[in-house]
């Protein structure tokens, strides 16, 4: 390949990148996605490891700001095939892990994670800490399982060793508190930590997350008007950004609030839009909580009904119950995985 | 698709091949992946021709993937087209119906009709009745979904479409589609009465047992609205008997959707709306998009009467993009 064509080659994918980067900054994921996709192949055209690695990353990503778990799960596959410094790798199971948990495979999860425990760097510690204290949260919340000390612990031990002036992190990890808190019925406490994450970040999409769980822990302590300044908030945002995915989280917990004032017809509509966005993406866990608020919702006022949801309920959670049985395929290609990661 | 294969002979040729096995399998996802690919490495040959090819299979897959943005992304895809200087008279008709299906999906239907209307003008033969049946289609939506009134605009696309059809026998798909569609539309403006021959004319045309039960489930719907019920009734018990007989979820989702109507319609609002909730569950087993949409949004507006006013989900719905379902139409 001559040199010009090297040059022609570069300026191409430099322009394909800056671009994906422009329409991931407005929420525009799909659209950056086709830009990091034709940016791949000139990559690839190329050979060039370190765009190649940088690309397949940024797509991973997107799938992961849409809530693809299925399309992220893949694409970290084939990235992984690449040959990654250990907390590129780190990261990308990471994400991995946080993509499995959404489809509700806790043990595929954990097994990947697991490892990285007793890892010298204290940044892949700290990813791991994180998510197996998400982890253990989900494991509690989902599976009944006695797990929610062990998902304490392991924040605490994220807290000691995180970075302390880098906001991403201290964001994140606040995020990640205010979520076991809300479990914990230490509702005032995860909205402080909550707010303090929003004081970190400026980026708007990111916002809506929070925006969106700032409403939910004001539900519980039931601070109703300023659940609903928050939901508003993140309602405008996801809009904004057209993000279905944080969208229909807050269409579910606009759903919680309705049914807090006793709306039962607006929180079963709003509940129900939700379980069929969830049920489209697969995202198991939410299901279920979806079918347990729909139940209560009509335990006093229609019975027949409440138990008919009940029983949705029941036939997702036994479906979750044996989908979380750990093969020794997954355990085994996790441990290759990790003594990968480290040779 | 076979002139698409012969040009595989450009530096993004195992992107192309690869495209080739996703889109014949409808492996969408995948197929948008190479297709994006293919084009990336395109953007350093100047074959015109074959950017505009793969610019086409990228609309299509587009339209039928679940990517979010995929109407987006479509409308991306044809202003790319348009700046190529290729024509291609084979695919512009194909690659302009792909662009209004986008732009009615979006519920931007003053530009998707513009779209249509623009078709209609090079359309010739068969493909002219397509258009006029995705004309009739597109104001039928506009009438239920906007306040434009456009149900007469529907219709004169229906006629012009069963003219044809009276003229030249041998198109009976044609016709059984649009016996359909104007039932529909005389259903959706309450002249049950007028609705009623189109859907039997249909059915005596009709040998197959689940479209025949289908038409029972419309037949049954009609004589509901004439309050004619335990007319109706029979034929939805037998409707409802065979779909679940046959295990045949579609059906059944449509059958529990009309019993809704039945329980709505004698004061059993809870046992209609739960009916109604079955119906959208099974629908969306079966990914019958149009179907949901519609039973989520009727649903919706029963709840918004019962509490004197309109919820505020309904934005949320085009956005979730449950409500703006506009179906390929196949002859």
């Amino acid at each position: 390949m001559s040199k010009i064509n090297v040059t022609l080659i570069d300026d191409r994918l430099n322009d394909y990148l800056k671009r994906a980067e422009e329409l991931s900054a407005q929420g525009k994921f799909d659209h950056a996605l086709a830009f990091l996709y034709r940016g791949l192949s000139l990559a690839e055209v190329l050979g060039d490891e370190k765009y190649l690695k940088k690309i397949k990353f940024k797509i991973v990503q997107a799938h992961h700001d849409q809530g693809q778990a299925d399309q992220v799960i893949e694409w970290c596959d084939l990235s992984l095939e690449d040959s990654l410094e250990p907390l590129e790798a780190a990261t990308l199971l990471e994400i991995a892990a946080l993509n499995l948990m959404r489809k509700g495979l806790y043990r595929q999860a954990e097994a990947l994670i697991l490892p990285m425990e007793s890892d010298p760097n204290p940044a892949i510690q700290l990813i791991a800490y994180q998510i197996l204290g998400i982890l253990n949260l989900h494991l509690w919340k989902y599976l009944q399982c006695l797990t929610l000390e062990k998902a304490e612990e392991y924040l605490k031990k994220a807290q000691k060793i995180a970075d302390k002036e880098d906001k991403l992190i201290q964001s994140k990890l606040n995020f990640y508190m205010a979520t076991y808190m809300i479990e914990d019925g230490l509702f005032f406490y995860a909205k402080e930590q909550l707010q303090a994450a929003l004081q970190l970040i400026d980026d708007e999409i990111t916002q809506i997350h929070i925006y969106n769980e700032l409403g939910r822990a004001c539900i519980k302590l039931m601070e109703y008007d300023e659940a609903a300044n928050y939901l508003d908030i993140a309602h405008t945002l996801a809009t904004k950004f057209s993000y279905q995915y944080r969208l229909n989280y807050n269409i579910f917990y606009r759903g919680m609030l309705y049914m807090e004032h006793s709306q039962v017809e607006n929180a079963c509509s709003h509940c129900l839009t939700a379980l069929y966005e969830f049920l489209r993406r697969k995202q198991y866990p939410e299901v279920l909580q979806v079918y347990l608020l729909l139940s209560q919702l009509f335990q006093s006022q229609n019975p027949e009904r409440a138990a008919s949801y009940l029983e949705k309920y029941n036939s997702y959670r036994n479906m979750l119950d044996l989908r979380n049985t750990v093969d020794s395929d997954t355990v085994s290609r996790a441990k290759e995985l990790y003594k990968w990661i480290n040779s | 698709m076979d002139q698409f294969l012969t040009q595989i002979k450009t530096m993004a040729h195992q992107d192309l091949k690869d495209a080739v096995d996703h889109l014949a399998q409808n492996n969408w996802s995948m197929a948008i992946v190479s297709l994006e690919k293919a084009y990336g490495r395109m953007g350093l040959l100047d074959d015109e021709e074959l950017k505009y090819q793969i610019l086409y299979h990228l609309m299509s897959a587009y339209l039928h993937s679940n990517y979010p943005d995929r109407n987006g992304r479509i409308e991306e895809c044809f202003q790319e087209i348009n700046r190529l200087k290729v024509v291609n008279y084979s695919l512009q008709a194909e690659i302009l119906r792909l662009r209004g299906v986008a732009l009615i999906r979006q519920g931007k239907y003053d530009e998707g009709v513009q779209v249509f209307l623009q078709l209609a003008q090079v359309a010739r033969g068969r493909m002219t009745l397509l258009v006029w049946a995705y004309l009739s289609e597109i104001y039928f939506l506009q009438h239920q979904h906007t306040a434009r009134k456009t149900l007469n605009l529907a219709k004169h696309y229906g006629f012009k479409i069963l003219n044809e059809c009276v003229q030249k026998p041998f198109l009976r798909k044609e016709k059984s589609w649009v016996l359909d569609q104007l039932g529909k539309i005389f259903f959706s403006e309450k002249n049950y009465t007028e609705a009623l021959p189109y859907f039997r004319e249909k059915l005596e045309m009709t040998e197959q047992p689940i479209k025949r039960y289908w038409i029972y489930l419309n037949m049954a719907e009609i004589f509901l609205a004439l309050e004619q019920t335990s007319r109706g009734f029979q034929y939805l018990k037998e409707a409802e008997g065979f779909f679940k007989r046959q295990n045949d979820n579609p059906g059944l989702a449509q059958a529990y959707y009309v019993k809704g109507k039945y329980l709505l319609h004698e004061g059993q609002s809870e046992q209609g709306i739960g009916l109604f909730q079955d119906a959208m569950e099974l629908f969306h087993e079966a990914e019958e998009w149009t179907r949901f949409a519609r039973t989520i949004r009727e649903m919706e507006q029963i709840i918004a009467k019962k509490d004197g006013g309109k919820t505020a989900l309904q934005a949320d719905l085009v956005l979730l993009q449950q409500t703006y379902v506009l179906d390929d139409i196949n002859f």
